[in-house]
């Protein structure tokens, strides 16, 4: 028998007779040997007359009794299936290993597992395993660490942790909203466990998706349970999954179910269209060309950010990998391609000048060009080129024209006060005497 | 009637050419204004002097020295009073520069010039200039290290 077959088989043993109490399934789907074991059960219930017994009595104390499988497994003549189950005790008393129980009114919902053996397209046998603790923590047979919130409350705390944390990014919220053991879970990625996890993705997003906003256009709730279903817009304006910013606005749908913990988020379980966010990221746009005074903007932040903070990561987002650079540097022409060089150059020279400061003196910027006349500045205190320090306060000018293509530095051309450079540092000889 | 930028750079440029390229010494007093300030670094000092005349003696040493000189620009910006020229210029060494005799080497070196215009004259200037090639080229400074 297929394994597929006796999953089915076992589906319908759930479903027609655990949650719809179906006697006539009873003694369609289990064999005449049929043997049924369960530890809050002291003796197993045997053949179908017996488990009969069993189904009886469930339905007669919870009449609104279910099972609901979540996961299974088939093996050869084996099927193992993960459950939840539950209802609400409103009939009669039931029998347990720890006596008699009264009905309370109370409902439960507690996580099992079950193994079946298969022959011949029936059941032959059940062991189970199933949360009693659980069960008699939520009947009140026994006392509960967890208490129970409202689905108000719950859809309260949903929406805190969309507008608070996803759209906000506040995250002193953290501890009020998630527990410590929280865990995140979306379909082809790891799960995120605790609160910095979370974090970090929370912030991922947020760098990944300039004006990210998370709509609520969906909402349930239940006991300990909420789900919202959302719009997600944005601009993709860093890298996200691998794919580089591409400057495309997104918008897409997905559904986060959360599980609460005496009042704070335990769980996310997060589907959503991650396949068209892709498309969107990846989409070619016909891209306006920049305006002149973008592309100054542009070229202004790059030369700030290298020269005068070391911030080196701009030589990726913001020049191009083939840019050519046609400038004459210690009289050698470089015409090479990307950024290698430039920031070797800037390396040692923030190496020798650390207080090295670039200041933009005149911009003039037209089409899609944009020159720049600078004065760089700083404090010989680290060595040039091998040399020791001479502690020389260095000021030298220089004009740099860069040509902008879809908002990167596609070719550049510098012309630098070399001369007086070398002359500062003691290298080339001083200026003639007027 | 301002100066559109299209004309302030047809005016600069004809000076450049002017002066580098015809030895035209008269659009000096009708392009460059009397009270004109040059910004540039030449030789490692700072000149903001006035008016045309050190501009004068460096083309007419330059000229002097290379009778086949020729400026190129090879990139032009402008916008609002400003006009920006990335140039190339290129020479033999026939005269001698800066005192030295006659290299007889073909010389080339590239700069970036910005002026601001005002009703159709320069008023300002700020060249950078790879000085340190054409020295190199002369030999007065080591040349760069092979790669």
């Amino acid at each position: 028998m297929p394994v597929n077959s006796n999953k089915y088989i076992v589906l319908r043993y759930f479903r027609e007779i655990m949650t719809e109490g179906s006697l006539a399934a009873i003694y369609e789907l289990l064999a005449p040997e049929f043997v049924f074991t369960l530890p809050t059960h002291p003796e197993p219930y045997r053949g179908p007359d017996g488990f009969k017994e069993l189904v009886t009595m469930l339905h007669g104390c919870f009449p609104d009794f279910y099972i609901h499988p979540k996961e299974m497994v088939a093996f050869d003549d084996m099927v193992v299936t993960r459950w939840k189950g539950g209802g609400t005790h409103l009939g009669g008393a039931i029998h347990t290993v720890a006596g008699d129980i009264p009905a309370s009114g109370r409902g439960f919902e507690i996580d099992g597992m079950s193994w079946h053996r298969m022959k011949d397209g029936r059941i032959v046998e059940v062991t189970g395993h199933e949360d009693t603790i659980g069960m008699f923590q939520q009947l009140g047979i026994m006392p509960s660490p967890r208490t129970t919130t409202t689905p108000e409350q719950n859809l309260a705390l949903a929406k805190r942790y969309v507008d608070e944390l996803l759209n906000r990014g506040h995250f002193a919220a953290l501890d009020e909203l998630i527990t410590d053991d929280f865990q995140f879970t979306l379909p082809t990625q790891p799960a995120l466990v605790g609160r910095d996890a979370l974090r970090g993705h929370i912030a991922y997003l947020r760098s990944a998706f300039s004006n990210l906003r998370f709509e609520v256009v969906s909402e349930a709730a239940g006991d300990n349970m909420a789900a919202l279903r959302w719009r997600l817009t944005g601009t993709h304006t860093g890298e996200f999954n691998g794919v580089p910013a591409s400057g495309n606005p997104v918008d897409e749908y997905g559904i986060d179910m959360f599980e609460f913990w005496n009042g704070r988020i335990r769980t996310v379980h997060v589907v959503a269209n991650q396949l068209g966010l892709t498309n969107q990221m990846t989409a070619q746009r016909n891209v306006p060309p920049l305006s002149p005074e973008q592309n100054n903007a542009i070229a202004a932040q790059f030369f700030d950010s290298v020269w005068s903070k070391g911030d080196f990561s701009v030589l990726d987002t913001l020049i191009a990998p083939d840019a050519v650079d046609h400038s004459t540097v210690g009289g050698a022409v470089k015409t090479e391609k990307g950024s290698a060089s430039f920031r070797a150059i800037v390396t040692m020279f923030r190496a020798a000048m650390p207080d090295t400061r670039l200041t933009i003196e005149d911009e003039i910027y037209a089409g899609d060009m944009v020159a720049h006349r600078w004065t760089l500045t700083g404090t010989d205190t680290g060595g040039f080129m091998g040399r020791p320090a001479t502690g020389n306060r260095v000021s030298f000018t220089g004009t740099t024209l860069a040509r902008m293509k879809d908002g990167k530095i596609v070719e550049r051309w510098a012309n630098v006060d070399e001369l007086g450079l070398l002359q500062q540092l003691g290298i080339a000889p001083p200026p003639a005497a007027a | 009637m301002p100066y559109s930028p299209e004309q302030n750079n047809a005016i600069a440029e004809k000076f450049f050419d002017s002066v580098w390229n015809k030895g035209d010494f008269s659009v000096l007093d009708t392009l460059v204004t009397p009270d004109a300030v040059d910004h540039s670094t030449v030789g490692g000092k700072s000149k903001t002097e006035k008016g045309s005349a050190s501009f004068r003696a460096i083309v007419s040493m330059f000229r002097h020295s290379m009778q086949d000189i020729h400026l190129a620009i090879e990139q032009e910006v402008y916008a609002g009073d400003k006009v920006v020229h990335r140039w190339v210029l290129r020479g033999t060494d026939t005269g001698g520069l800066m005192g030295m005799p006659a290299s007889g080497k073909v010389l080339t070196f590239s700069g970036t010039t910005i002026v601001r215009m005002s009703e159709g004259k320069i008023v300002e200037r700020w060249a950078s200039v790879d000085e340190l090639g054409l020295l190199q080229q002369l030999g007065v400074i080591p040349p760069p290290p092979a790669r």
